[in-house]
């Protein structure tokens, strides 16, 4: 075997897989974009003059940009506080705490989108609650418009915030802060002069996944935004109507949008300039002493935590209302578990659970599969091609789902092999594909986290014991970054499993997810099915969870 | 009968891109032989260990190992052990599986790797940490556990790459010894890299001196130190003073050399010739030099400026007074015991007749001393 042939095997192997990712990643996306100016038969513009010269689309356009601007701004007023508390202060019950402020995280967005709709609706519990106190005959106020969305966004994304800044803090060279002391600064001084510089890159990483989650949310906006459209919604409402030419062109400027973020908001990150030179001990925390602040800080931090938990309990509770029965009382009258036995014992409810199941299990291997090999293969063969390979994977997680869904729909409508396209919309295997190719930032960016952190002299030392490259693989790499793997996949799984931004554009009633399922259900006024689904989609969010925390653990 | 080359290298050439790391890199090393090499940072010894190991591969030349020809196999091929310098063990498995993974890889039966297993962890001093968990032995301990592992699947050839270096120094020392008895029990051709002096004196029987990609000199240890051949070897390995003066007298391979500034006559090696009247550089070892009673032909007159106490011995740095014939004061170091002089006292100083001998070499032009 030559030198050279060794050299370009893995360069082959890396570049083939750069061209299957590139189709299945950018071409869709090129696909979309060139048919909004008319697919060459002939090129136009007038797609684009159309949108241009109706209203509701700028408006559409600006209401998106600055629900993800206020989004931030709210997120970060909860997320950062929450996290200097719970990193900074020592109180009874503070490592438990912090766990279950974490868990909006955890709860799918449609689900979380419901629960808010029961707990804070026309007819949900604090409402009526609020409205016996008051003595009001209707509601307090109504879930509805920028407000309503701008509250979920913010119980769903100031965990950024708050899981960011907190890592930055336990980060934190603890003498940096000692310095700033032993030279005069007040603690204010010390928290805006030191403290605070040394957290922007994880801020404005926070402020990115914010921005970019914000701008490609639909849940939220679908259901209590009614009139009040921003652009993923738009898109949908638009294909709904069968107008899709409109449609790709409001998908081609989401997307023209929501890179020239990423790509502004990356001009905000200092990146490693921030990095210490030196990695010191990060702070104490404070230890609270008199009683009356220890107790008082135990106690704000289990009512906050139970406040932020009400959406859960609602949920809960709400899946054992039998349809019908609970109307004008304050509290359901009646419990029963008959929601729960209907979803496992008629068909047409389980079907929903084992499409969303099998469906999610191959996206997420599949994701596996693909996001590894791409890590390994570009972390082997580096340079321009290797980089390559990384922004591929990366692609899809700043494209919104909806711009993502309509993208595939377009290019997988038509059967045309020679083009790279074939008829996949109407067969069950578009969502498992749509869900895969959405869900590969999770399973690649782990695995290129993964395998990064590995000392290169440990695949050396496996050579040099007489491994080859599959044994070094399958005995050290892949044990080795089994517990990003599992975190990776643990994320991609529960994303697919809730999903409805992408289902909602390409679903059809044999693949209809659980999330499409709930919407129906819904509709029907049956909230007690939908709310049995939601459970349990938390239920199996929370264990891929802890599932994902045990792999972690292990090595 | 032992083959005295059974590694040979020849024109060894690497470049990375615009940098050539290694240049025209010719050795060879006999069988059961430890051979280090020894270099600063940047030197290429790294590079020659990963040529050697298969982890890179040679722009030309070539490598052959009891007469086979490695250079072109894949490292997994190659049959050779490697040390590395974080150990590079595998943190998922045992102390055990670690040891056994190299056996596993070539097949072994279970039996077999058991004894085999045992048997390497018993010549480490491990016998009972094959259950242990990597997180749960200490550094030195590591270190053992990757010769175990490097030495179990016998291989040709044991590689080492700077064994020692994330050891403390008490440890260091320990653990070096036990490494040195490790190798000689099993009696394997060992290549040693690193950048310490006193690791390389210590473990090579010869130690191989790299300098910006070019093999300096190879040689015992006495002989590098005591007959440097080239500048770099005779700066790099131990203590020396640099004093300039002209050839008097060749007599073969020694030169008597007036020393500039001074009535002194010394004798030293001529590294690469020389004529009388040449300009030349002498270098001398500081245990060469010795104090001097009171003032005699032959002494040179110096003070004390600085005092490095070391317990048995101190090093002590004297400076003669400027004169006209050198560009500036000569400067010299004595190795000497602790009390011999104070800091500011003047002294005299002259060769002894015990220590190496100086080392003399023609001085370039435009150099100054």
């Amino acid at each position: 075997m030559s030198f050279r042939g060794r050299v370009t095997r893995p360069r082959l192997a890396a570049a083939g897989l750069a061209l299957g990712l590139g189709w299945l990643v950018g071409y869709p996306l090129l696909i979309t974009a060139t048919e909004a100016f008319g697919g060459g038969a002939p090129w136009t513009l007038d797609h684009f003059k159309a949108f241009a010269e109706r209203g509701d689309e700028w408006t559409a356009l600006g209401r998106s940009l600055w629900i993800s601007a206020a989004s931030v701004v709210l997120s970060a007023l909860v997320g950062v506080p929450l996290g200097f508390f719970f990193e900074r202060t020592e109180f009874p019950g503070r490592r438990l705490l912090g766990g279950l402020v974490a868990l909006p995280v955890a709860l799918p967005p449609l689900v979380g989108v419901i629960a808010f709709l029961f707990l804070y609706g026309e007819s949900g519990f604090i409402s009526r609650a609020v409205a016996a106190v008051l003595g009001l005959t209707g509601p307090p106020w109504r879930l509805a418009g920028a407000g309503a969305i701008l509250l979920v966004h913010t119980y769903s994304m100031y965990v950024y915030f708050y899981l960011f800044t907190r890592a930055a803090l336990a980060r934190l060279d603890g003498s940096v802060l000692e310095a700033a002391a032993n030279l005069g600064a007040s603690p204010m001084r010390i928290l805006f002069r030191v403290t605070l510089p040394l957290l922007r890159p994880a801020l404005a990483g926070a402020a990115l996944l914010t921005f970019m989650t914000s701008l490609a949310s639909f849940s939220a906006p679908y259901i209590f935004g009614g009139n009040f459209r921003v652009m993923t919604t738009q898109i949908v409402a638009s294909k709904l109507n069968g107008d899709l030419e409109m449609a790709r062109v409001e998908t081609v400027m989401l997307a023209g949008l929501a890179l020239l973020a990423l790509w502004g908001l990356r001009l905000l990150d200092p990146g490693d300039d921030l990095a210490a030179t030196v990695r010191g001990v990060a702070p104490s925390r404070r230890q609270l002493t008199r009683p009356l602040a220890k107790w008082g800080a135990a106690v704000a931090g289990w009512s906050l935590s139970l406040f932020l938990l009400l959406p859960h309990f609602t949920l809960v509770l709400v899946s054992l209302v039998p349809a019908g029965t609970w109307t004008t009382e304050a509290l359901p009258p009646v419990l029963f578990g008959g929601n729960y036995s209907t979803l496992f014992s008629r068909p047409e409810s389980l079907k929903p659970l084992l499409n969303s199941a099998w469906m999610a299990t191959v996206a997420t291997l599949g994701a596996l599969f693909l996001g590894f090999l791409a890590a390994r293969s570009s972390l082997r063969v580096k340079g321009r091609l290797g980089r390559l390979l990384e922004s591929l994977v990366s692609l899809p997680w700043a494209i919104p789902g909806t711009v993502f869904a309509v993208a595939l729909a377009t290019t997988f409508s038509i059967h045309k092999p020679q083009a790279g396209r074939f008829l996949l919309i109407g067969t069950p295997w578009i969502l498992p594909l749509a869900y895969l190719l959405r869900n590969l930032p999770l399973t690649g960016r782990a695995a290129f986290s993964g395998l990064r952190q590995l000392d290169p002299s440990l695949e050396e030392a496996s050579a040099s014991l007489g491994a080859g490259p599959w044994r070094t693989m399958w005995k050290i790499l892949l044990p080795m970054v089994r517990p990003a793997l599992a975190a990776g996949a643990a994320l991609a799984f529960i994303t697919a499993l809730g999903d409805f931004v992408t289902s909602i554009v390409l679903y059809t009633l044999d693949t209809r997810p659980i999330s499409i399922e709930i919407l129906a259900s819904l509709r029907l006024q049956d909230t007690g099915l939908a709310a049995a689904y939601g459970v349990l989609l938390m239920t199996l969010s929370a264990s891929a969870f802890v599932l994902w925390g045990r792999q972690g653990e292990r090595v | 009968m032992k083959d005295s080359s059974f590694l040979a290298i020849e024109n060894l050439d690497k470049r990375f891109g615009s940098l050539h790391v290694l240049k025209k890199i010719a050795l060879e090393v006999a069988e059961g032989e430890i051979l280090a090499l020894l270099g600063p940072s940047g030197s290429g010894k790294t590079t020659a260990l990963r040529l050697l190991a298969g982890f890179e591969t040679p722009d030309s030349g070539s490598i052959r190992v009891g007469g086979e020809e490695v250079s072109r196999l894949p490292a997994a091929r190659r049959g050779f052990g490697m040390v590395f310098q974080h150990y590079a063990l595998f943190p998922h498995l045992t102390v055990g599986q670690n040891v056994a993974f190299g056996l596993e890889t070539r097949n072994w039966k279970e039996a077999e790797i058991q004894q085999r297993v045992a048997a390497m962890l018993a010549l480490v001093d491990l016998a009972d940490f094959e259950g242990r968990r990597l997180g749960e032995i200490s550094g030195g301990q590591q270190q053992r556990v990757a010769l175990a592992r490097a030495l179990a699947p016998e291989p040709r050839l044991l590689l080492l790459d700077e064994p020692l270096s994330n050891l403390d120094p008490t440890l260091r020392e320990r653990t070096r010894r036990q490494l040195r008895q490790a190798i000689e029990r099993i009696g394997i051709t060992t290549i040693l890299v690193t950048h310490e002096q006193e690791e390389a004196f210590h473990l090579g029987d010869r130690v191989a001196v790299l300098h910006g990609g070019e093999l300096q000199q190879v040689g015992r240890p006495e002989e590098l130190y005591e007959h440097p051949r080239t500048r770099f070897v005779a700066s790099f390995v131990g203590r020396s003073s640099v004093v300039s003066g002209h050839l008097e007298s060749v007599d073969g391979s020694l030169g008597r050399v007036a020393i500039a500034g001074t009535d002194c006559i010394w004798e030293g090696h001529l590294v690469e010739g020389g004529r009388p009247g040449d300009e030349v550089e002498v270098r001398v070892r500081p245990e060469s030099l010795v104090f001097a009673a009171e003032p005699a032909p032959g002494v040179i007159s110096a003070e004390v400026v600085e005092r490095r106490y070391g317990g048995a011995m101190t090093l002590y740095f004297l400076q003669t007074p400027k004169c006209e014939e050198t560009p500036g004061p000569m400067k010299l170091e004595v190795m000497a015991r602790g009390n011999a002089a104070r800091a500011g006292e003047v002294v005299g100083v002259r060769l002894g007749e015990t220590g190496p001998l100086p080392t003399i070499f023609p001085i370039e032009p435009g150099a100054t001393i």
